[in-house]
């Protein structure tokens, strides 16, 4: 496929989905009733479906779907920011200790019973006073170099990951630990505008930020030393990509809990269409992310009565795809 | 050789890692256009030493004038725009392009958020075209062989248009044919008047040019001047506390004779 | 190295010396000494004939040991019941009842075998307790008991007051008549009922994510019970499910069950999300009552429950049912607590005494 026809593509296929994930859904709604009832937000005309339908497609499915989109996309460019960050195709968004961090976070918030919108926020925070931390804990010699990081990110990890365990074990059986263990499985059934109003800004931004820095992250795969030499800011650049991806992914994961694998996978997907250059890499897994994640979720809330957890289905089709690329490839960068 | 004002001047430099000191008091001259190898034995601190003149580390006493002016203290796009540097090793990264892994030395010149233009794509083909590679260059540079992988690196440091090339062991992790293309390629360079500052710990590397050598001796002290002035059997044997004796080939591709050194 | 085996295997045998005679020493010593049980798993347990110290790890039956008036033989609790306000307010020395069991249902073994418990008592929902192997080598009788209807609430009371001795079985049995009194006065009514007037209820059961309980539980019988159906067409407690499922089910009563309701209830009322399901557009959303334990759970005041949630759905035909003095009189006769109007008002809003 040309570049032109896979970018194409690219811009079609999310949108595409979308549409068609506003009227797949437990409730029946058909896809000229969802046409009508958007064309009727920028052209009134007259209404003929029940309000209820008029709920689900606007105020349930619109905003779960988009935030779904988000959610996917953010942790994709994330990911393939980090993966060319570290120079290692196994590096994902919790790298640095955020998902662990910001699951703790809203663990406390779920045993202190606060609402979504302060769960939200709990764990947005937590997520980042856990990557400040690891960064902090990585510094030597005004530099972070990726081992330091790394390492420091698995002590972080293992400390917020040591409280989300205590957290469960005081946590209230009956109401609190379900709710905490649902959480952590990664879930969108809280999306509302209200989530996705929370969730648009930071994950916005971080992208916004990855798209603006990714030539440079070309150089940084380069390493350290050498992308000095090239005149780039390491230490600034860094900076940049780790604030920009914690943000992301801490706002991911606030507003529908860990979900797993997307960061990892979908950025060796995008190489495999786009090739390694970020140029290229980082605007194809925004799309792929988006598209990908939209479609797991409508299965999620789709195949039964009862939601299965994202985060088991993210696993459940990314380990085995996971699996054929490494014999694919036989462990090399293709 | 234009013996006018020196490019680098380096005077009194002392350089530690912590406690270990690496090199103490040494003084350095470096002109445009000429090609200066720092020779030494494995670990003496040629490399420590490149990267103090190049900026990239600061010395703990003396000074390094670059140009007359201090390169640590400039900013970091700005020192690339002077001084472009190719590494002992370079561990592969993604696989990509040879024209995008070369367009990254545009980067001084980009500002934080810049990307490439047309312009500079040309200044990269040319700088391909200079080391030979211009057919290769939508392959990944991580299929080229090792040689052609470090031409691609040079190149990269060409279209950085510095006034200065560090090379840091160029040739060693390359095989004999290799390392044969690589040291053709820096002479060939230094020929079409590129000032090239590079590190060896093999001598015969060092006499296949005809610049400046300065012999690094243990202890962190430096013995500098012409090839022919400076490595002689006994600088030799007494640099690497081996015998070494040098003696002259004739040159098969033109007149005159080559200098040589050989343990037996 | 063999010796310091030795050492360790003399050290080991001298420490089960001094532990053993504390297990098996039983007061009495009357024949017979033990008794047998018939639990919900089908096992026959032996029991010592007289049972002074009881291990409860089932938060919800903790409750039910207080009603029988066995309490005090309570030796090791679960945090969770520790923490229940209105079982506190009852019971107070629950507070110092060491907590054997963590709120997942973990055990501390040290606590739980220093506690010297006589027996067990233990939730049965088809599967065994991971625990159980653990301590089988301590042969401490584990008793199971049902906790997945209401006819396993009847059961669970028999079996828990069987275990405990003759005064508490005998409150069992009174219990037991009449939890099926109150069973019997709401099917007089709801029995009769067609579908079409039978509201569709929602049991929401946990704050911060969407889950409800469905089919196949305690919930779903009350719900039956009361003259509802079961609105969450799905199985087992605490499934999670997505908002347009719910407006896909459309209910026309929620009840909100388990803390924090009161704010829950306003998030349901709130949210434009639930806007449309009849339930919130009729404002037919209720908060669940919770005393000493969740009345919509395992509890002893499911025999309330009963009452109260047929005459939540149907109010005209209980208009005679008086469900503030049914309250006070329950618990002062069988928790022996006479509530003032404050504290019936916060049993009924599910709030802390």
């Amino acid at each position: 496929m040309t570049k032109p026809r896979t970018f194409a593509l690219m811009l079609i296929a999310p949108l595409g989905l979308l549409y068609a994930s506003l009227f797949v859904g437990r409730f029946p709604v058909s896809p000229a009733q969802v046409a009508h009832i958007l064309y009727a937000q920028v052209f009134p005309s007259a209404v003929d479906w029940p309000r209820s339908v008029q709920t689900i497609v606007l105020e349930i499915r619109l905003p779960r779907a988009v935030l779904a989109m988000l959610v996917g996309a953010g942790l994709s460019i994330s990911g393939a920011a980090y993966q060319g960050m570290f120079r290692n195709p196994l590096v994902s968004t919790d790298i640095l200790g955020v998902t662990a961090a910001a699951g703790f976070g809203a663990a406390v918030a779920l045993l202190l019973s606060r609402d979504p919108a302060q769960l939200q926020l709990i764990a947005f925070a937590f997520g980042l006073a856990g990557v400040g931390m690891t960064y902090a804990l990585a510094r030597v010699y005004r530099t972070t170099p990726a081992l330091m990081l790394v390492l420091s990110g698995v002590v972080v990890a293992a400390f917020f990951s040591a409280l989300l365990s205590g957290a469960k074990y005081i946590a209230d059986p009956e109401s609190k630990l379900p709710a905490i263990t649902y959480w952590l499985l990664g879930s969108l059934n809280a999306a509302s505008l209200r989530s996705l109003a929370v969730a648009l800004p930071p994950i916005l931004a971080g992208s916004v930020g990855l798209l603006l820095v990714r030539w440079k992250l070309n150089i940084l795969a380069m390493g350290d030393e050498e992308a000095r030499s090239l005149g780039v800011r390491t230490e600034w650049l860094k900076g940049i990509v780790i604030a920009c991806t914690t943000v992301i992914t801490a706002a991911a994961v606030s507003v529908c809990g860990i979900v797993g694998w997307v960061g990892l996978v979908i950025p060796h997907v995008g190489r495999m269409l786009v090739g390694p250059d970020h140029r290229d890499l980082l605007p194809a897994t925004l799309s792929i992310g988006a598209t990908y994640l939209l479609f797991i979720d409508d299965i999620a809330r789709s195949i039964s009565s009862t939601e299965i957890p994202l985060g088991i289905l993210t696993a459940v089709v990314g380990a085995p795809f996971f699996a054929y690329l490494l014999r694919r490839t036989r462990g090399t960068w293709y | 050789m234009v013996l006018t004002e020196p490019l680098i001047e380096m005077r009194g430099a002392s350089f530690r890692y912590g406690s270990r000191e690496v090199f103490r008091d040494l003084s350095l001259d470096v002109f445009r256009g000429e090609l200066l190898s720092i020779l030494g034995p494995n670990g003496c601190g040629k490399s420590t030493l490149l990267r103090c003149i190049g900026g990239a580390l600061t010395l703990r006493d003396g000074t390094v004038r670059f140009d007359k002016t201090d390169l640590c203290t400039l900013p970091p796009d700005i020192r690339a725009r002077r001084v472009g540097f190719l590494f002992q090793q370079h561990t592969p990264s993604f696989p990509f392009r040879v024209l995008d892994v070369v367009s990254m030395g545009r980067a001084p010149y980009l500002g934080l958020f810049g990307v490439p233009s047309a312009a500079d794509s040309s200044l990269v083909e040319e700088a391909l075209g200079r080391v030979g590679l211009l057919h290769a260059k939508d392959r990944p540079y991580t299929e080229l062989s090792g040689g052609e992988r470090q031409l691609v690196l040079l190149a990269r440091t060409l279209v950085q248009q510095p006034d200065v090339i560090l090379l840091d062991e160029p040739t060693s992790h390359l095989d004999f044919r290799n390392q044969v293309l690589c040291l053709k390629m820096i002479g060939s360079l230094v020929q079409q008047g590129i000032t090239m500052i590079m590190t060896t710990h093999d001598p015969n590397h060092a006499l296949l040019f005809p610049g400046r050598v300065a012999l690094m001796r243990p202890g962190g002290r430096l013995l500098t001047g012409l090839a022919s002035e400076v490595i002689t059997d006994e600088s030799l044997s007494d640099t690497y506390g081996i015998d070494i004796a040098t003696f002259s080939v004739p040159r098969r591709s033109s007149p005159g004779e080559l200098r040589l050194c050989s343990p037996w | 190295m063999r010796g310091r085996r030795k050492i360790v295997c003399g050290a080991w045998l001298g420490l089960a010396c001094c532990i053993a005679p504390l297990l098996s020493a039983q007061p009495g010593g009357h024949a017979p000494a033990t008794r047998n049980v018939t639990d919900a798993a089908g096992r026959v347990v032996t029991l010592p004939a007289i049972v002074n110290r009881v291990a409860d790890p089932w938060h919800a039956n903790n409750a039910m040991v207080l009603m029988l008036g066995g309490a005090d033989k309570l030796v090791a609790t679960t945090m969770q019941a520790q923490r229940q306000p209105w079982l506190r307010r009852l019971y107070p020395r629950i507070e110092t009842v060491p907590a054997a069991f963590n709120a997942a249902g973990e055990i501390n073994l040290e606590t739980l075998i220093g506690a010297r418990p006589d027996v067990i008592l233990m939730a049965y929902d088809g599967s065994l307790p991971k625990w159980l192997d653990t301590i089988a080598a301590y042969h401490i009788p584990v008793v199971l008991m049902p906790n997945t209807s209401l006819a396993g609430l009847e059961s669970a009371a028999r079996i828990t007051g069987e275990v405990l001795g003759p005064s508490e079985s005998h409150l069992a049995a009174e219990y037991i008549r009449y939890f099926d009194g109150n069973i019997r006065r709401v099917r007089r009514v709801t029995d009769r009922l067609s579908l079409s007037e039978r509201p569709r209820v929602l049991h929401t059961s946990s704050a911060g994510i969407l889950t409800v309980d469905g089919r196949s539980t305690l919930i779903d019988d009350w719900i039956n019970v009361a003259g509802g159906v079961n609105a969450a067409d799905t199985s087992g407690n605490g499934r999670p499910v997505s908002m347009e499922q719910i407006v896909a089910w459309n209910p026309d009563v929620i009840i909100v069950g388990t803390a924090p309701n009161q704010r829950s209830r306003e998030g349901i009322l709130n949210d434009p999300r639930w806007s449309g399901i009849k339930a919130v557009q009729t404002r037919s959303v209720y908060v669940n009552p919770s005393g000493a334990y969740l009345w919509d759970r395992h509890s002893a005041e499911v025999a309330l429950q009963v009452l109260w949630a047929a005459k939540l759905l149907h109010p005209r035909r209980f208009s005679d049912l008086d469900l503030n003095r049914e309250t006070k009189l329950f618990y002062s006769r069988f928790f022996r607590y006479t509530l003032t109007d404050a504290e019936l008002s916060s049993i009924m809003n599910a709030t802390a005494p």
